[in-house]
């Protein structure tokens, strides 16, 4: 004889097993399709792939979105690469502290994020022109366009979210430390066309030289951008920031060494990397200093944790993407940026 | 008159190498025997190694101390003789030395006072009497950290070393700072340690580039091993830490060219660096010298391509890579013997590539256990 929690129980037991079941099939046929890292990643990159050849926009997105809650709409933008994507991972961690719904978005990637790039989007270049530059190098369809000093934004691909307001922007110094870019020579604009196919050998990515020929005839390498002329882009960039969209600003530094060198001796190399990204550091330190912004300390964090795991400076292991996560979520909660409700603020209190 | 002294030294079969006695040094390199038997390679004709330890001080006050300057006379209260006397002496240059290891730690661990009226450096007095406090009061005050003195101060350094070819290695400082998190800092309040241990990083490295001055890179070395774990306090580091730094320390010492000389390895191997984590396996893709030939300082020498490198060390998200050009840069005169490997040819960091000597009188024998020739790397438009 059974009773009704026992009946509730049992069935509630069936319904997990299924739920298992469920899991373990996704999981399966993951594996099965997936060619590196999952059928997700898999289908992502042949999309971009697509896309690509096509001639059309890459859409670039890491997000984290919850949707229920009561309280205020919470939308976090970051703009960069691989290092700003940590961002998103302070998704759970800022569920429990805010109490309304929550989108932390990290968009573009690291070739449409140096400053100088984001400065001529203020002051965009004809698109008559750009059109075909942009087909040409298959760069995103807002490459050009304002879009960090938009007061909101949508996720693409993400039927349903909505829009979200810009309360928090992210930012990094990472393309500006790291990245070069190019000026078209008869309408002066610049552009990052990716680098990785400009690096890569021409022939086994165009299969012939066409493309490299018209680049190199439009297109003229500039310098690598100073300390103080970053600077003074970020200034820019930050007041435009807060002017038109009421955002707290957030700028991320990077890894001031190499994980792994042996070049002990740098001397008379031109500018070693070492030495840049400590001015870098240095610069914004104080730049966070006088217009009041936190710099995320990565370099502290990525060093507290141990960079032997690491491959380079910008790209972060398992657990430093937690830690930075970690930290980021401290940063907006004593900036009193996320609004707890009176539950979680005990909770926390305990 | 310095390079006699030492020339006397080796003929005598004995070299000096002087060690400031600060915290990371001497757990690096303080152990009995252990540099002295590195150096020396287990060759038995090879120079004895006399070790002198002398006090560590900020880089400003061991210049000073360097200068050799008279000492000024001030009527000092009782039991202050000898701490005034040791500002001015105990040169860590004296007696011609082959090689000086400091520390840039003692910038943001120890105190400095400056004289008001002569302007002169003095260390801290431990416990000093009511007496000693008041006239120390009278006299000094805080001589704060300002890390272009240090710059200068490292550069004076150089410069006091004249003509002898005496070899200085400088250990950088830990950035990471335990118990302090340093991100956002208002106006008005105290700069962070670890701010402060940035710019003398930055200082060390931007002084270096122009002077005989060797960086242990020491911020790298605890990040490589975990700050959190290696740093115990601002320029202290764990014991197993300090392992790894003396392992670092003792290979950059005997890749010194001036170690390397006096201790009859005048032939250096020209080995392939590695830039970073991702630099393994690669392609010589051009030499920019012909050997036989002199290189200066400065000179490119190969370009190295590196095909696909990860993005990532995790192999099973490795979503292939892009490539890297870099090009190795000669950090030292030298002549390049021969090449042992032509463009075109696979190379993987650490490997020989070169022969490279003093000077063209020098044979090319004896490659096994020879040092580095010492370089530097230039990543490809940038």
């Amino acid at each position: 004889m059974t009773n009704r929690s026992d009946e509730r129980r049992d069935r509630s037991e069936q319904r997990g097993s299924g739920r298992t079941l469920q899991r373990r099939a996704l999981h399966a046929l993951r594996k099965l399709t997936s060619t590196k890292g999952g059928l997700e990643t898999g289908l992502r990159s042949a999309r971009n792939a697509a896309r690509y050849m096509a001639g059309r926009p890459v859409v670039r997105r890491d997000v984290f979105a919850r949707k229920g809650g009561r309280g205020k709409r919470l939308g976090v933008f970051g703009l960069g690469g691989c290092d700003v994507r940590t961002i998103v991972g302070a998704g759970p961690i800022l569920s429990r502290r805010h109490e309304g719904p929550l989108c932390i978005g990290s968009f573009g990637f690291a070739p449409e994020s140096r400053s100088d790039l984001i400065v001529q989007t203020l002051d965009p270049p004809d698109p008559d022109v750009t059109a075909d530059v942009s087909k040409e190098l298959g760069l995103s369809g807002h490459y050009f366009a304002p879009v960090l000093f938009e007061e909101s934004f949508t996720v693409p691909d993400q039927i349903g979210l909505g829009r979200w307001p810009k309360d928090v922007v992210v930012l990094s110094i990472s393309s500006d430390v790291g990245r070069t870019v190019y000026r078209h020579k008869e309408h002066g604009f610049l552009v990052d066309p990716g680098g990785w196919w400009l690096a890569a050998d021409m022939t086994d990515v165009l299969g012939d030289l066409s493309a490299v020929k018209w680049f190199a005839a439009n297109f003229s390498k500039t310098p690598r951008i100073s300390v103080d002329d970053s600077v003074a882009n970020f200034e820019r960039i930050i007041e435009e920031v807060r002017k038109r969209t009421g955002a707290y600003v957030v700028v991320m530094n990077v890894l001031t060494v190499d994980p792994g060198s042996t070049a002990l001796d740098y001397k008379h190399a031109n500018s070693p990397n070492r030495l840049r990204r400590r001015e870098f550091k240095e610069a914004f330190s104080y730049l966070g200093q006088k217009m009041d912004f936190p710099v995320l300390d990565v370099d502290r964090l990525t060093k507290q944790l141990g960079i032997s795991g690491q491959a380079d400076f910008v790209h972060y292991t398992a657990p430093q993407k937690r830690l930075i996560s970690q930290e980021f979520a401290g940063v907006l909660s004593d900036a009193g940026v996320v609004e707890a409700s009176r539950e979680q603020r005990l909770v926390r209190t305990r | 008159m310095g390079l006699t002294a030492r020339f006397f030294g080796v003929l005598m079969g004995v070299v000096r190498v002087v060690l400031t006695d600060s915290p990371d040094v001497a757990c690096a390199l303080g152990a009995t025997g252990t540099l002295g038997d590195r150096l020396r390679g287990g060759d038995e004709e090879a120079p004895q190694v006399e070790i002198e330890t002398v006090p560590g001080a900020r880089l400003d006050l061991l210049t000073q101390r360097a200068r050799g300057m008279d000492v000024p006379e001030l009527e000092l209260p009782a039991g202050l003789e000898a701490w005034f006397s040791a500002n001015f002496t105990g040169s860590p240059l004296a007696g011609d030395p082959l090689l000086v290891v400091v520390s840039g730690s003692e910038a943001i661990t120890s105190t400095v006072l400056r004289h008001r009226r002569l302007g002169f450096l003095a260390s801290e007095v431990t416990d000093p009497t009511s007496e000693q406090a008041q006239w120390l009061e009278n006299e000094f005050e805080v001589a704060p950290l300002d890390t272009e003195a240090i710059r200068q101060a490292m550069i004076e350094f150089d410069s006091l070393c004249g003509t002898s070819q005496v070899e200085v290695v400088i250990f950088n400082v830990s950035t990471y700072i335990p118990e302090e998190s340093p991100h956002w800092f208002k106006l008005g309040q105290d700069e962070p340690l670890s701010m402060l241990a940035n710019r003398l990083d930055l200082a060390i490295d931007q002084a270096a580039s122009t002077t005989r001055f060797s960086v242990l890179d020491i911020d790298r070395i605890a990040a490589e091993y975990g700050a959190g774990e290696a740093v115990e306090s601002p320029g202290r580091y764990s014991k197993d830490a300090c392992a790894v730094m003396r392992e670092e320390a003792l290979n950059l010492i005997v890749d010194l060219p001036e170690v390397s000389r006096v201790f009859g390895r005048d032939v250096m191997r020209l080995v392939v660096p590695r830039h970073d984590r991702r630099t393994t396996d690669g392609v010589l893709v051009e030499w920019h010298v012909e050997a036989p030939c002199e290189v200066k300082s400065g000179d490119d020498l190969f370009d190295i391509r590196y095909e696909n490198i990860r993005a990532r060390l995790d192999t099973s998200r490795n979503r292939g890579g892009r490539a890297l050009q870099m090009t190795v840069v000669a950090s030292r005169d030298g002549y390049l013997k021969e090449v042992t490997v032509g463009e075109g040819k696979e190379i993987s960091a650490g490997s020989t590539v070169g022969i490279v000597t003093e000077n063209a009188d020098v044979g090319n024998t004896g490659v096994e256990g020879a040092a580095n020739f010492p370089v530097g790397v230039r990543v490809a438009g940038r």
